[in-house]
């Protein structure tokens, strides 16, 4: 730089001057690595929250942790995030689900209870106590009118609206599984045997055996349907699982008392009643599948699927890939290798899930590979075609990808870098091409099947030697598991094949994609938007077999979800507040009960107008 | 994700970060000092990983700086504003708006001679302290100083050369500092 004329200044001075201020070359780059991982975890970058999962003020998530959730999805939380589902369907079935709104009905219907007990008090009051004549005249007039009334009103209500109040909710409990659901249904019942006595006693209709017939009928059949959804009730606490029917049993037994049914046939009926519901029981009783490596070795070794039989080779693929490598080297598979054996004696190739499950398992052998090898990579890219690789995330294409890995067609899985490879040899430029093919065919996040397909590129990856696949895109992977999660679909929080976003999204949990999601919190971690406590729960709930048969498929590989989730993510203890929820339908079962009891001790012994819940001399 | 150290570097469609970082960092940090930004450094930072994380937005060619220097800058304008208003302090100038910045009395009092200039640098017209800044921050090259600011190089070269003369007129009465011909 020179110095051409003296009405300028000087270059060096000015350089000089401001480079002391520039910032640090590679303390720089750190910085902004720093806030890339700060952003990501704080969702800072400005993509946009998954559409159900508005950012919500502090406030509001302290009370969501006291409330229960019906009322805050309903109420605040819908104009507080700014969504328009306050009166959506989903929000709107948890309003009237709402436990807090529930326990209100059964407060209205406990003093209701309490008022008409009242008047049969009032009834016995001693005769020096009564108002003057003309007084008890009117009252007694106008107590006859609406004894009256209610007379010709009683058949009606109690053939329509007692059995709406008492049956209706327990129908709905019956297709829904859900714990919140069966609470509404047990206090409605509640409500509803509170409310029908009390119109029955005041219209002097009612007696105790009356009333405990009745009684008898609304706990008899609760009891019938609890036994029947107990498969739905498998996330529930153990006092709500074993403890429902014995105590609507006992309830149903005490009401068969207080009905005055003669003895003798009574004492048969109920332990006719016990005999039943303890078979149904242990039949229908869930059971939690909380296995661990030893149980899920045991259960593939005593498999022998049949070539054809594609959903238990998926299952026993899935389990193998799970397992410890030492033990998945000591599995005893030898009546699946017959079956391959035999398959390829008779010339058949197995389907590619079959294939693909074997070489989870260990048990593919390089000959029955190769039949694999002729399969559309090679065929259709045919190498020479300078067409991109056009990868799919399905079994076919990963068994093509081993096998032409094992041919040596695809390079050494050492070769990492790019240009190091393509110089290398042939084969590590095909694999290049297959990598590239992988990486093309990416699913955006908002794809059916996005999770799938993203486990299945990321595991082709990895048999290519490309184990920083995940690592790249870590944020369209986070993306993708934050729009597939679902909080809540029928009770139970799980991960959906069609993301939200996606035109054809329908709320559903998907086991294939539940899994997929577990292998790729690993790797990547869990988004915000992910709650593993609810996770954790939905997988327990999904891992029960019923009765005494062997579990199926789908039980197994709901167990395996719920195994490796317990073992690889940080799942969150449960607390004692959410154990106490999961008690929720055996506490109502109970508060039903005794309602009905004390209903029941609290009717007139005789159906009286004189002696009626309106007083002595009523009519 | 080393950096290649070559400018545009790319990966498919995603940029090299670090290339992407040594290309733009010295015009950047220049640019948010110009507008004032309180830690120029700090928020440079801010908008590298929001340019990065939202990168799927840029709808751009990561190899053509007309295209990205709009877009950081208006990630660094939208950064900065809202630091500003979060102070409740006025927003940034922009570089082509008239400032009204001080002269450089204290810094002449302090008796640094660096100061000094820089002093004098953000008394200039706020158009040509930003393009002081990011040009002698490290050097710059003006091309990318006009991607960065969506102007013509010759026009980045008329205001680095407006505020050498103005410099050396301001300077030269008070203090004697070396001056000289045309930049590069």
């Amino acid at each position: 730089m020179t110095s051409t004329a003296q009405d300028e200044m000087d270059h060096d001075a000015l350089r000089a001057a401001l480079a002391p201020l520039a910032p640090e070359r590679e303390a720089f780059r750190a910085l902004v690595r720093a806030r890339i991982e700060a952003g990501r975890g704080s969702g800072r970058s400005g993509a946009a929250p998954p559409p159900d999962r508005p950012d919500r003020p502090a406030w509001l998530r302290r009370a969501a942790a006291i409330l229960p959730p019906g009322v805050l999805e309903f109420g605040v939380l819908s104009k507080a995030g700014g969504a328009a589902q306050g009166l959506g369907g989903a929000s709107a079935l948890s309003w009237l689900t709402a436990p807090w709104l529930i326990l209100g009905a059964g407060l209205v219907g406990w003093l209701g209870a309490l008022r008409a007990t009242a008047r049969l008090d009032g009834s016995e009051a001693p005769v020096d106590a009564l108002p003057p004549l003309g007084a008890r005249a009117t009252t007694a007039a106008r107590h006859a009118r609406s004894q009256r009334k209610l007379i010709a009103l009683v058949p009606w209500l109690v053939v329509f609206w007692a059995p709406m109040l008492a049956y209706a909710p327990i129908l709905v409990a019956l297709f829904s599984g859900s714990t919140t659901v069966w609470t509404l249904a047990l206090v409605c019942f509640s409500v509803g045997l509170t409310a029908g006595v009390l119109l029955l006693s005041r219209a002097g209709l009612a007696d105790r055996r009356s009333v405990a017939q009745l009684a008898l009928q609304g706990l008899s059949q609760l009891v019938v349907i609890a036994v029947i959804a107990q498969s739905g009730l498998a996330f529930a606490g153990p006092l709500t699982r074993f403890g429902t029917v014995p105590l609507l049993v006992l309830g149903v037994i005490a009401l068969g008392r207080a009905a005055q049914a003669p003895a003798g046939l009574h004492a048969t009926l109920s332990l006719l009643q016990l005999a039943l519901f303890g078979l149904g029981m242990i039949w229908i009783a869930p059971r939690c599948l909380d296995w661990d490596a030893p149980r899920f070795v045991e259960w593939i070794e005593t498999r022998t699927p049949a070539i054809d039989d594609l959903g238990t080779w998926e299952v026993i693929g899935q389990i193998a890939r799970e397992l410890p490598p030492e033990t998945r080297a000591a599995l005893d598979l030898d009546g699946m290798r017959a079956t391959l054996d035999e398959a390829q004696r008779t010339g058949l190739r197995p389907h590619y899930v079959v294939g693909l499950a074997a070489s989870r398992a260990g048990i593919l052998t390089p000959e029955l590979l190769q039949v694999y090898a002729r399969n559309r990579l090679l065929r259709d890219n045919a190498f020479k075609s300078p067409r991109p690789y056009l990868v799919h995330a399905n079994e076919s294409d990963t068994l093509d990808v081993l096998a032409m890995r094992a041919q040596g067609l695809l390079g050494s899985s050492d070769a990492h870098g790019a240009s190091d490879a393509r110089e290398a040899s042939p084969s590590a430029e095909h694999r290049m091409r297959v990598l590239d093919g992988i990486a093309r065919g990416l699913p955006a996040p908002d794809e059916f099947h996005a999770l799938l397909e993203l486990d299945g590129y990321l595991t082709m990856a990895d048999a290519l030697g490309d184990a920083e696949l995940a690592t790249r895109e870590r944020a369209r992977i986070q993306h993708a598991l934050a729009l597939a999660f679902e909080p809540d679909v029928n009770g139970r929080a799980g991960f959906n094949a069609w993301p939200q976003g996606n035109a054809t999204y329908i709320p559903y949990i998907d086991e294939a994609s539940s899994l997929a999601a577990v292998r790729l919190m690993r790797r990547v971690g869990a988004p915000d938007q992910v709650d593993l406590a609810a996770f954790a729960d939905g997988a327990t709930l999904a891992a029960a077999s019923h009765g005494l048969r062997a579990p199926s498929n789908s039980e197994v590989q709901a167990a395996l979800l719920r195994y490796i989730l317990q073992r690889d993510l940080p799942v969150p203890p449960t607390t004692f507040a959410a154990r106490l929820a999961r008690e929720a339908v055996f506490l109502a079962a109970l508060a039903a009960t005794l309602l009905a009891l004390w209903t029941v001790w609290r009717a007139p012994t005789r159906p009286s107008a004189d002696e009626g819940p309106l007083g002595r001399g009523s009519i | 994700m080393a950096g290649s150290g070559q400018s545009p570097a790319t990966m498919g469609d995603s940029p090299d970060l670090d290339a992407l970082i040594d290309r733009w960092r010295g015009p950047l940090v220049g640019l948010l000092r110009a507008w004032g930004a309180q830690d120029p450094i700090d928020v440079a930072a801010d908008v590298f990983a929001e340019a990065w994380l939202g990168r799927a937005r840029f709808t751009g060619r990561w190899e053509h700086g007309a295209d990205v220097g709009p877009w950081l800058r208006g990630i660094a304008w939208n950064l900065t504003a809202a630091a500003a208003r979060r102070r409740g302090r006025p927003a940034p100038v922009r570089e082509d708006t008239p400032t009204t910045t001080a002269g450089p009395a204290e810094a002449i009092a302090a008796g640094d001679e660096r100061a000094v200039i820089r002093a004098a640098i953000d008394a200039l017209p706020a158009d040509q302290r930003a393009a002081v800044w990011m040009h002698y921050l490290e050097g710059t090259p003006t091309a990318e100083i006009a991607d960065l600011l969506g102007v013509p190089r010759s026009t980045v070269h008329g205001r680095l050369e407006r505020a050498r003369r103005a410099l050396a007129g301001a300077l030269g009465a008070l203090v004697q500092l070396p001056t000289q011909g045309r930049t590069r």
